[in-house]
């Protein structure tokens, strides 16, 4: 123990001595773990509160498939829908895109039902009458408007619109309802021109939780221009959130792996002429082989275990106290409304162990192996300078 | 004090660098030698002829590639590197050529290396350094980089490293070369008290002010990895 | 000689920050799943929303689990991704159960 200490203290002696270059891998390697973290934590937040929240989705949806596109669904689909035993309730939905010229970005319209009241997320009121509506937060702030307010939108007839908004929802709900413009149904049928006795799609109760796949199959089988999508599939959409394969992540790692390696690279060949010498002062004036690996040991725990830790705190803070201010607009993308991030912390222990082994494991490795080789020649060569 | 107990005894040893290479090189040939405890002994010769390979064998620095080097009563030609580093630790201090302390570290840091590796405890090894330190008469400059420091003070500095660990031998190879007259002189008085203290110095040298100097008891002459002759004063 | 207390004493403060960070965590888990989530539920449950707006630069990013698998590559399967967010988060790969009848 004391010689651990001991051998410790010199390590970070030694550290000290090349203080820039140590500094220089820590910041950077404290940098790489930090956004490694940072995404991590993002995704596994956003995983968990779309699995959570998505639990009250519709059981099973009903889409239309024309010509291997997503077409308006006939309202007849739905009587035959409701015939299949097992099925509670089925519902048309009727929803769409906007874009809005002027702000130049995307809204979602969706058509509700007249009487949808006590919603606490929301400010004011659902629309209860034509020519009202009721916004995301996102909605209002692009748009710059707010309740009592009237919004103008330009419909399939290319004519302006008049709406009154009677409700905006709260940004603690953005995350679901940022871009959402809330039409009476008749409202949006009319300003979409919908084909009378049709429906964007069709949202299927089912009684029996565990029927839900059965009567999935049922319906493709009963209606084959559709593809019914269940419950569980909408979850799992979003287990594919920075999923590994995908682009980003391929990047991001590919670059913290490259930045690595090249550490790695200067470290294994690196072994300078200085450093051999020392390792041969060392062995000469009385340390053992064991005693020279244990120093680049803690050499390596200090700068790795450092930054590891500085990094998943910066990482925290970055996500859950900052609401992931620097990487939100790589991932905002080309999206002009972007909800504000308001992470929920959920931590997975495993995953964080799972990362400080890989980081911490391989510089270890990256600094005790080349010294081995040094320090296991005889001693005598220091004699000679 | 020649007539001290057996400390070291050499027998026929040999050291071929290289061995079966084109650039083999033979340092040493069959050398005999043996070393009484409180012994001050010069091994005297031009460059090239040996004096380093020899007192690296004498140190447990390396082995010999044949013949019989026997320390402590063991013969270290057999021992693993284990029980090498053990019998340096404990039997030999020494003080290289140049002076081989690490840069940029502190002078107590340098002085107390030898110790980290062991039991003692931080605050006694402080104690021994500063010990070492001031009677060596620099104890004031313990906190300096070592490269902030004299020729001289690296010197001692690198003396004080050698007695840290209160070795019985103390090994040093051409300690002068990077001296003047002057401090020259000194390092040869501060070895003589070390020797009147009882411990045994070995010198690798070709620099007549070691060799001619009184304390120095035996002088072997050694040419082309070969001892030529022995002088007892 | 008190470098080594010095980074033992860093390396502890670390520690126990991101313990502290790690019963928020809990803490905040917890009460926010209390506070937020019925709320949140209720609203995906009477809207009867099916994705998360995040995204809403294209309609397979706004709605990924409603895009079929066509939309993001337009009609050539492997043409090239232009939308960022197409990166972070892929379309539904559906697993219908599918029963095909041959015609002749
Ligand atoms: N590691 C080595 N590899 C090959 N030859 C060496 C090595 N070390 C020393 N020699 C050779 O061994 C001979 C003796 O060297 P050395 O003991 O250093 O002599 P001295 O110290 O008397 O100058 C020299 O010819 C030297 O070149
Ligand atoms: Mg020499």
């Amino acid at each position: 123990m004391i010689r651990h200490l001991k051998i410790l203290e010199y390590a970070l002696s030694s550290l000290v001595r090349r203080k820039f270059k140590n500094l220089s891998i820590i910041v950077v390697y404290t940098l790489t773990i930090s956004v490694l973290a940072s995404i991590l934590f993002l995704t596994h937040s956003l995983k968990l509160e779309a699995s959570n929240i998505l639990l009250e989705a519709p059981d099973v949806i009903v889409q239309k498939i024309s010509a291997g596109r997503h077409d308006l669904i006939p309202a007849e689909y739905i009587t035959k829908i409701r015939d299949i035993p097992g099925v509670g309730t089925a519902k048309p939905r009727y929803w769409g895109y906007y874009y809005d010229a002027l702000t130049h970005s995307n809204y979602t319209l969706l058509g509700s039902d007249s009487n949808l009241t006590g919603l606490s997320l929301l400010k004011g009121s659902m629309p209860s009458d034509s020519g009202q509506c009721a916004i995301g937060k996102g909605v209002s702030d692009v748009r710059l408007t707010g309740i009592g307010r009237e919004m103008i939108l330009v419909d399939s007839k290319n004519t302006g619109v008049v709406f009154t908004i009677v409700g905006v929802f709260s940004s603690e709900s953005s995350l679901l309802t940022n871009d959402l413009v809330i039409l009476e149904k008749e409202d949006l049928i009319k300003f979409f021109g919908l084909k009378a006795g049709s429906a964007t799609d069709i949202a299927v109760k089912v009684h029996n939780e565990n029927e839900v796949q059965t009567v999935a199959g049922k319906i493709k089988q009963l209606l084959p221009d559709t593809r019914p999508i269940t419950k569980s599939e909408i979850i799992r959409t979003y287990d594919t959130v920075f999923n590994w394969r995908s682009g980003m992540m391929l990047t991001i790692f590919s670059s913290a792996l490259i930045a690595f390696c090249i550490l790695a690279w200067d470290k294994a060949t690196g072994i300078s002429a200085e450093e051999k010498q020392e390792i041969g002062i060392l062995k000469a004036i009385g340390w053992d082989t064991g005693d020279i690996l244990v120093l680049k040991f803690w050499e390596g725990i200090v700068v790795s275990l450092t930054s590891f830790l500085l990094g998943i705190i910066a990482a925290f803070i970055h996500v859950f106290f900052l609401g992931a201010t620097i990487l939100a607009p790589v991932i905002k993308g080309w999206s002009v409304l972007f909800p504000d991030f308001r992470f929920v912390p959920y931590i997975d222990l495993y995953q964080i162990f799972v990362m400080g082994f890989l980081t911490i494991a391989p510089y270890i490795a990256s600094t005790v192996i080349p010294s081995w080789k040094a320090s296991v020649t005889d001693p005598e060569n220091v004699m000679r300078g | 004090m020649a007539e001290g107990k057996l400390l070291i005894h050499i027998e026929d040893v040999t050291k071929i660098y290289n061995p079966g290479k084109p650039d083999e090189i033979r340092a040493l040939s069959g050398a005999s030698l043996n070393i009484g405890g409180g012994e001050v002994i010069v091994l005297k010769g031009p460059s090239g002829s040996g004096k380093t390979t020899m007192l690296s064998l004498i140190g447990c620095m390396s082995r010999p590639t044949s013949g019989k080097i026997v320390v402590e009563g063991r013969d270290v030609a057999k021992l693993p590197e284990h029980f090498l580093t053990n019998i340096r630790r404990k039997t030999f201090g020494f003080i290289f050529q140049q002076f081989n302390l690490i840069r940029n570290v502190s002078v107590i840091e340098n002085v107390l290396l030898p110790l980290y590796p062991l039991k003692t405890g931080l605050s006694e090894m402080r104690e021994r350094g500063e010990k070492v330190l001031g009677d060596l008469g620099i104890r004031e400059k313990w906190h300096l980089k070592v490269n902030r420091l004299s020729g001289g003070e690296q010197q001692r500095v690198a003396i004080a490293r050698a007695l840290i660990n209160e070795p019985d031998v103390i090994i040093a190879d051409e300690p002068t070369a990077h001296l003047d007259r002057q401090l020259s002189l000194d390092l040869l008085k501060i070895l003589e008290d070390l020797n009147r203290e009882g411990k045994t110095v070995v010198i690798a040298t070709h620099d007549p002010i070691v060799y001619d100097h009184p304390f120095v008891k035996r002088i072997v002459e050694m040419r082309d990895g070969r001892i030529q002759g022995v002088t007892v004063k | 000689m008190i470098k080594h207390r010095f980074f033992i004493g860093v390396t502890l403060l670390e520690v126990i920050i991101l313990s502290i960070f790690f019963f928020y965590s809990l803490a905040s888990v917890q009460t926010r799943s209390r506070d937020e989530m019925p709320a949140k539920r209720q609203l995906v449950k009477l809207l009867e929303l099916t994705d998360l707006a995040i995204w809403t630069e294209a309609r397979y990013t706004r709605h990924p689990s409603q895009a079929d698998l066509f939309t993001p590559f337009q009609e050539f399967p492997s043409s090239l991704e232009h939308f960022p967010a197409g990166s972070i988060i892929a379309p539904l790969k559906s697993a219908e159960s599918t029963t095909m009848i041959f015609g002749r």
